[in-house]
This record gives structure tokens, sequence and C-alpha cells, in this order.
């Protein structure tokens, strides 16, 4: 069944939110957070300068929604998800300064350069047999509005994450937290999906997208998924209502940092404290500290699809639009029309 | 038990634990296992799809190696300190043996240490540069570990020690909680000791960091880090270990599931603590850490030091010790016995 117009437009609104909204308070721990900025931070803000952000207005996005954006629109002109529009998107956004030179870091540039210089894969067959590289959230970070193109197919859906980001991310471990991600905001896209589907259906998909992963990427030393979200959800769901014990509680046993078997069992730890509330869902991920951005970005994206657009302040949108030169509705529009 | 013969056994398992690790380097255990028809449990040649390929049988990672000339320059100098950390440190980076091993972190710490200036980057302007929370500052802190009195100044030394070559709050929290099991475990050859006093100096030691923070020791101040806390990682862990005491298979899969082995000081610590409390023996220890693949080298290392100190009464097999020693130039009886007269005699104070 196809998605509706609102749960295309909420997914990616969700997403730039909390990219935006974590934009402030990245790298920082809970406790600095609180302190800097009086409390926790529930509301589009201005970023410091000692954010990578570097004092950009409220509402402007990181590379994870930048990224996630521009290959929207590239997967909107091949009509669906294919390498070659990955590569584009990445290509493009790697000039536009203000998206990519606060954030960009040396495994993506050398997927541009590997692009740039037309064998955009990297031989997986040289070097050593395992890869303890390259497992950060970077893939996982973009992953979430992708399944916007295959909401028929959960299957298509993990393919497509893989498709999208084998090039940047050509490790077991980075492109199964990216299946997760995406396995979910198929899930949210479903009549009657509830927020435990949501969340098996995240786990289904790190370990589905794990086996499909093993033919196309290096394999590499990883804890697991699915134990690492199934006790971040317990964590969650034991704090339900108790806004800072959630939080820490995450934060300090899960970890919400760059590596994506951190950020993305936070993702859902954080979904399950919320008890579905899109927006303080994300309000989880923007004050959990270290990689902050992402891990509410992922949140924004399943809860967005799952709620739609209007769990968010009507403002949001336009802001959005306006701060970064976006439509987010047209993309939206347009992802519906294929 | 004579204190050298500790600390020898501490130093063997150490070394031992480092070696084995080498061979699982990098690896995941279930690659680990599926080439070797099971766990890795003995010294053997690297394969040639390790990343350490090309290395010979019983070499010793950056960590290992590291530890050891900061404790050969803290012998030779007959004190302990941050001084003779960071003399070891640089005489050490100075071995193009072990050039490209280096964490990057330690590789960052020592060129500040040996006067270079390094352009400033992106990770100098934020708040916190956290990827820089490895688990390589607890070579300093165990160096220090191993000669302090183990008085109530142990961690505040041991944060100092470590802040020379790795400047953030979790790195040097992580020194702080192996460091202060280390040195109970050789005080008291007790695992629940060491468990104890590593946890408390986790907690402890995480709120001293938290008060030095924008000081300055050697060449850079301390800075935040945000990650996990590492006492309620230590927690999981030995909870995680406890529930697989003697079961070595069980263990590498619960630990590797849910704690890791990355370079990452809150994986790495933790997931040493659980090695301990799920072994009955050293060897089993080691045996865990290096199963879990991944930074096998320097968690093995940490286990084996620990592990020794609990369980000195058994040692590495002849050969191995040979091969380790000879391969590395290294020869730790001498060596042992001078730290164990180094290390002033006395009561502990409790933690």
């Amino acid at each position: 069944m196809a998605a509706t117009y609102d749960q295309v437009l909420g997914c990616l609104l969700g997403a730039a939110v909390g990219d935006a909204m974590g934009a402030p308070t990245e790298t920082r721990t809970i406790d600095m957070i609180k302190h800097d900025f009086g409390g926790f931070v529930t509301d589009l803000i201005d970023s410091p300068l000692d954010a990578y952000a570097n004092g950009a207005p409220a509402g402007h996005v990181t590379d994870d929604f930048s990224l996630s954006y521009l290959t929207c629109w590239a997967f909107v002109k091949d009509g669906g998800i294919t390498a070659s529009a990955a590569h584009r998107a990445l290509v493009e956004w790697s000039h536009l300064p203000e998206f990519c030179d606060p954030y960009v870091g040396p495994t993506t540039l050398a997927a541009i350069a590997r692009i740039e210089a037309g064998q955009p894969q990297p031989d997986i067959g040289r070097g050593p047999l395992c890869d303890n590289l390259y497992t950060s959230n970077g893939a996982a970070m973009k992953s979430g509005p992708f399944a916007l193109f295959t909401p028929h197919s959960l299957s298509d859906t993990i393919d497509g994450a893989i498709t999208a980001c084998l090039c940047t991310h050509p490790n077991v471990a980075a492109l199964a937290g990216a299946c997760a991600v995406s396995a979910a905001v198929w899930q949210a896209l479903q009549p009657g999906a509830s927020l435990d589907d949501l969340i098996e259906t995240g786990i289904y998909g790190a370990a589905e997208g794990a086996r499909r992963a093993q033919k196309v990427a290096k394999p590499g030393p990883a804890a697991s998924y699915e134990k690492r979200i199934r006790l971040a959800v317990s964590l969650g769901l034991s704090h339900q209502g108790d806004f800072e014990g959630a939080l820490r509680a995450i934060s300090e046993v899960i970890g919400t940092g760059l590596p994506a078997l951190e950020s993305v069992p936070a993702v859902f730890g954080y979904i399950a404290a919320s008890g579905g509330n899109a927006l303080q869902a994300i309000q989880y991920g923007v004050n959990g500290g270290a990689d902050t951005d992402t891990v509410a970005t992922m949140i924004g994206a399943i809860m967005g699809a799952y709620r739609g657009a209007g769990a968010f302040p009507a403002h949001y949108i336009d802001l959005i639009d306006a701060v970064n030169r976006y439509d987010l509705r047209s993309l939206a529009t347009a992802i519906c029309a294929l | 038990m004579d204190r050298a013969n500790r600390y020898y056994a501490a130093l063997s398992w150490g070394a031992y634990g480092d070696a084995l690790g080498m061979i699982c380097e990098g690896k995941s255990s279930a690659v680990l296992y599926r080439q070797n028809s099971g766990p890795v449990t003995a010294l053997s040649a690297i394969p040639a799809d390790s990343v350490n390929a090309g290395s010979p049988k019983g070499s010793l990672s950056d960590f290992f190696t590291l530890l050891t000339a900061m404790l050969q320059q803290m012998a030779a100098d007959g004190s302990w300190g941050v001084e003779q950390a960071k003399a070891g440190a640089l005489r050490w980076s100075k071995n193009i043996r072990y050039a490209t091993q280096r964490e990057p972190i330690t590789q960052r710490g020592i060129k500040l240490l040996s006067g270079q200036q390094l352009p400033l980057t992106k990770q100098d302007r934020v708040a916190c540069f956290n990827r820089s929370a490895t688990s390589g500052g607890c070579a300093a802190g165990l160096a220090v570990a191993l000669c302090h009195p183990g008085d109530s100044r142990l961690v505040d030394d041991i944060i100092t020690a470590a802040q020379s070559t790795h400047p953030n709050l979790l790195s040097v929290t992580g020194a702080a909680a192996v460091g202060s099991a280390l040195s109970a475990a050789l005080a008291t050859g007790s695992r629940l000791a060491a468990i104890q006093h590593g946890l408390a100096a986790a907690q402890n030691g995480y709120r001293q960091a938290l008060g030095r923070l924008g000081q300055t020791v050697g060449c850079e101040r301390l800075r935040p880090t945000a990650g996990p806390s590492l006492y309620r990682r230590i927690q999981l862990a030995v909870q995680l270990g406890n529930d697989c005491r003697g079961d070595l298979d069980r263990a590498v899969q619960q630990l590797g599931d849910y704690i890791g082995a990355t370079q990452q000081v809150v994986d790495a610590v933790p997931a040493v603590f659980g090695c301990l409390c799920a072994a009955t023996s050293a060897r089993q220890a080691v045996q865990i850490a290096a199963n879990l693949g991944d930074d096998s080298p320097t968690i093995a290392a940490i286990t084996g030091l620990l592990a020794g100190a609990v369980w000195p009464q058994a040692l590495p097999d002849t050969d191995s010790l040979t091969c380790i020693e000879r391969e590395n130039a290294l020869d730790l009886l001498p060596l042992a016995e001078q730290l164990a007269h180094l290390a002033p005699l006395g009561p502990k104070e409790e933690i």
C-alpha cells in the first residue's frame, strides 16, 4: 500500500526537525546541555560557535538531513533508489560548503574521490578479511527517508538502504544500522502499525540487512543490534514518564555516539520512552548527548512517518524550508507521485 | 605469594594476552570461531588475512609495548610518575616497528609530547571531541598503578599520567578504573577487590576528572567527552561475566553482543571487567578477551594484567613467553622484580 502524503511529509519533516534541533547540542554531555542552554533544548534554536554547526541559525540542518534531502531528490529523478543517484547526490552535496565543510570526514571524502574517479565501490577483496572501520552511523543517519521509495515491500526497503549507503559505508555493521532505521520507517507507513511493530521491524531490518550486506561489504566485529535494541527499549519503558531518567539510562548504558551500535539502539530506546509522542521522542535524541543531531534525525524520520506532519509545530516546516532553501512539500509530492 | 611473583604473573599474562589478541585483532568472534573451528586458545602464527599480517608469531601491539616502555623508564629512574610515563612514551615512539600500529589518539599525544605543533582542526573548536575517548590512555594509568603505593592519591595520579597522552574525560576515567583494579589485585590477589576498586574508581575518578577539566598536564588541557557511563557499563559487564562464569563460548558471545570490544574506552574497559568476572583462570580470562576480536590486543593485555595478579600460581607456557620476549626484546622477570621493589610496601587505604 502506498504511503500517504502526510506520512511522507511527516517523515521528511521529522528527519529535518530532529537534525536541526540536535545541531546546537551535538557533542555535548547531558550535563553540559543543561548547563549551557539553561535546561533541556525543546525547540529549534541557533547553534553555538563550539558546535560543528558553528553558529548556524535555528532550523539549519547538518550533513545528516542535507545528504538525505539531496539523495531523495536524486531518487525522484531516477524513479526510485539507484546507486548512481546516491553517488550523484553525494558529489552534489560535496559542493555545498555550508552543509559539507563543517561535517565531512575522511571516509566520506574518500568515497567522493572514488566516485569522481569512476570507481565508487571500494574493493572489498583487498586488505584484511574484516573491517572495523566505517562502523559509524553515517549510513543510518540518512537512510530513514529512503524507505519512502519502497512502501510496498520491506525486502526492497532493506535492499534500497544497502544500495544507497554502500559507497560510503562498505561495512556490514554500518549497513545493518541503516537497514534498521529504514525498516522501522517502512513499518511506520503501514496501516495500523504499533510502536511495538516499529521496534520489532527495526530489529528484523538490522538482522536481515546484516545478512544481505555480507555479500557486498566487509564483515567486521560488532555487538548485537537485537540485544542492544532490546536493552535500550527496556530501559526506555522502565523510565516512561521520567524524561531525565530515560535520557540518562539510555545514554549511560547504551550510548548515543557516532558508532552505529550505540546510536541506532538508542533511537529505539528513546522511541519506547516517548510512548509514541513524536516531538518528545525527538527531544530525547536532542538532549541525550554526544551525536544528538543524528540520533534525533533517525527518531524524527521514524516518528514523523508514524504520526504525520501534524505531529510537529505548524511553523517548523516553513522555517526549515526558508533557512535551508528547501521545499519539503514539493519533495513529498514528487515522492508520492512515483 | 611473593610480591615479585605476582608482578611477574601480571606482566606475563598481560604480554600473553596482547600477543594472543594480535592473532584475533580486527575480526569478529564469528569469523574467529569459523576459521579456527572454535575459539583461538594458543599462540600461533598471525594469519595472512589479519590486520597484523606480516608480524611474526609472538608480536606485541602498540599497547603493551608502550606500557613496558613506560615501566622500563620507571624502573630505570627508580621513580614513577607522569614524567617517567612521558619519557617512556617518547622513547617508545622512536621504535619504528610500532609506527604503523599506533592508535591515532596515542599518536597525536606523542606528537604533542615531542613538541610538535599540530594544525588546528574542527575537533579543536567543538565542545567535545568524543572520538578521542580511546583506551590507549590506560597504558600510562596502568604503569603508574604498578608502581604506586595505592593510597588515596592513586586515582589522582593515574588521571595525571593518562592525561599526558589522552587528555579527555572518559579516557582518564577508564585508566583510573583499570589502574585501581590492578593496584587492588596486586595488593590482595582478590578478584572481588579488583572489581570493587575498579567500579569505585570509575565513579570517583569521573568526578575527580570533572573537577580537573581545563587543567593542563603536558601539552593539552583536559577536555570533556560525551559517552556512556563507564561505571554503568562496567556494572553491566560484571553482571554478564558473572552469569557466564567458566563458560568461555558464552562469555565471548554475551560480552561481544552487549559490550563490544572496540578501541573506545567505554567498550574496552567494561569488556576487561567482564572477561575477568567470567573466567576461572588467567588463561581463560585472556582467551575470552582475545576472542572478542576487534581491539583484542589491548583488551586482552589489560585483562591479562589483572588476571595474572589475581591468579599468579600458573603462568603462560614457557615456549610462548620465550617467543614473546625474544620477538619484542623484553625480559619480564627482572622488570617485575624491579617494579615490585619500586612500589612501596604498606597497607592499602580503602577507597
